[in-house]
């Protein structure tokens, strides 16, 4: 491991880049369990596919992390393999009750994600300007794939969708608020410093003009409207932030449901 | 593999485009397509300095996983070569691999092998 003396001193570049590994490995994990499990042999194909490209996106962002001051105290942190800590989201701690919920995590997680790279393709940090260019560019077959798999599950009626409407409310709230609140000073700095070209509120909003088509057109109810002066989807609501751990950008406990 | 580069003919050795170089890549295969990594369009930088070999490279894909096998096929490859003692590999994501990385020896072999190029 390099021992460079020319470490960034920048804590919430770090946590995010912290944030985005744990979430892409954890989501890569997960989608792993289900290559022999899914529900047709072009899903199974898909969901080894998806793994691999989310492992491969986390196995290319920890090594950022030990170019940062923060990583100093505890080296062991940088390294998937040894690192205890988990940013990940918490919904991300329990394996998919189904396949419902690697769809769910698919288009709506996984979206959000990709929303956030997009907002970094212009990067003032080099190293997050280059991976997040690959990542949208692989993460476009992601979307399809999740947004294909919403259509199909919601279209079949019944339980199918029922199932798919629980698993899409159990990862709705803590997804919406990994982008932080707005004042959220880590997400901020990010965008202060050119690092993301929006704040928190323009990050959900753009993610939100994603996904409200698809979820709109087969008539999935979530609590978000449009804002016809603004132009925007928004939250309707508060988000339950009395749950959410700023540090680790997930909720502090798996949400039952 | 036989590699006829024709840059070797009419470049000196002192030459900073490394035409001898670069056809020693092309020895170095893809190992899951009978494509080299210069037909394939991975190699973004190719540079020589007093034996050291500079090179980046990219992938056609984050979680591919032959980036090890490829980048260690690229060194053996490289330090069979006169004069090179060191091969210093840097991955790199910038510019995004697409097909129009493909050499149009790459693409009739894509093609060949019944892959869309």
């Amino acid at each position: 491991m390099s021992t460079s003396t020319r470490r960034i001193d920048h804590a919430a570049l770090f946590a995010v880049l912290s944030s985005l590994a744990d979430n892409k490995q954890a989501v890569g994990r997960r989608y792993a369990y289900w290559c022999n499990g899914a529900p047709a042999l072009e899903a199974a194909v898909a969901a080894a596919a998806m793994a691999q490209d989310e492992l491969g996106h986390a196995r290319t962002l920890y090594p950022l992390l030990e170019n940062f001051v923060q990583a100093e105290a505890d080296l062991s942190q940088v390294e998937p393999m040894t690192r205890t800590l988990h940013y990940a989201l918490a919904y991300l701690d329990q394996d998919f009750r189904g396949w419902s919920d690697f769809v769910a995590t698919n288009f709506l997680f996984d979206t959000a994600l990709t929303t956030f790279f997009e907002a970094a393709q212009q990067s003032s940090y080099e190293p997050l300007r280059q991976r997040a260019r690959k990542i949208v560019q692989e993460e476009r077959i992601h979307e399809m794939h999740g947004e294909g798999w919403v259509r199909r599950l919601a279209n079949a009626g019944g339980a199918v969708r029922t199932t798919l409407l629980a698993s899409l409310e159990h990862l709705w709230n803590e997804t919406m608020c990994w982008f932080g609140p707005n004042d959220d000073p880590t997400m901020q700095q990010l965008y202060s410093e050119g690092i993301v070209d929006a704040t928190p509120d323009e990050l959900r909003a753009r993610y939100l003009k994603k996904i409200m088509p698809t979820l709109q057109g087969l008539g999935i109810e979530v609590p978000v409207s449009f804002n016809e002066s603004s132009k925007q989807w928004e939250v309707r609501g508060d988000l339950p932030w009395e749950g959410w751990n700023e540090v680790g950008r997930r909720f502090e406990q798996a949400h039952s449901s | 593999m036989t590699t006829n580069y024709p840059s070797l003919q009419t470049h000196p050795a002192y030459d900073t485009s490394c035409p001898a170089l670069w056809d020693a890549l092309r020895d170095v295969m893809d190992p899951e397509i009978p494509i080299s990594v210069v037909d394939m369009g991975l190699i973004v930088h190719l540079a020589q300095q007093d034996g050291i070999v500079d090179l980046k490279l990219t992938f056609t894909a984050m979680g591919c996983p032959a980036m090890d096998f490829i980048m260690d096929d690229i060194r053996t490859r490289l330090l069979q070569e006169a004069g090179v003692r060191q091969v210093n590999i840097e991955i790199v994501w910038d510019p995004v691999w697409t097909k129009a990385r493909l050499s149009e020896d790459g693409i009739d072999i894509m093609r060949t092998w019944g892959i869309s190029a």
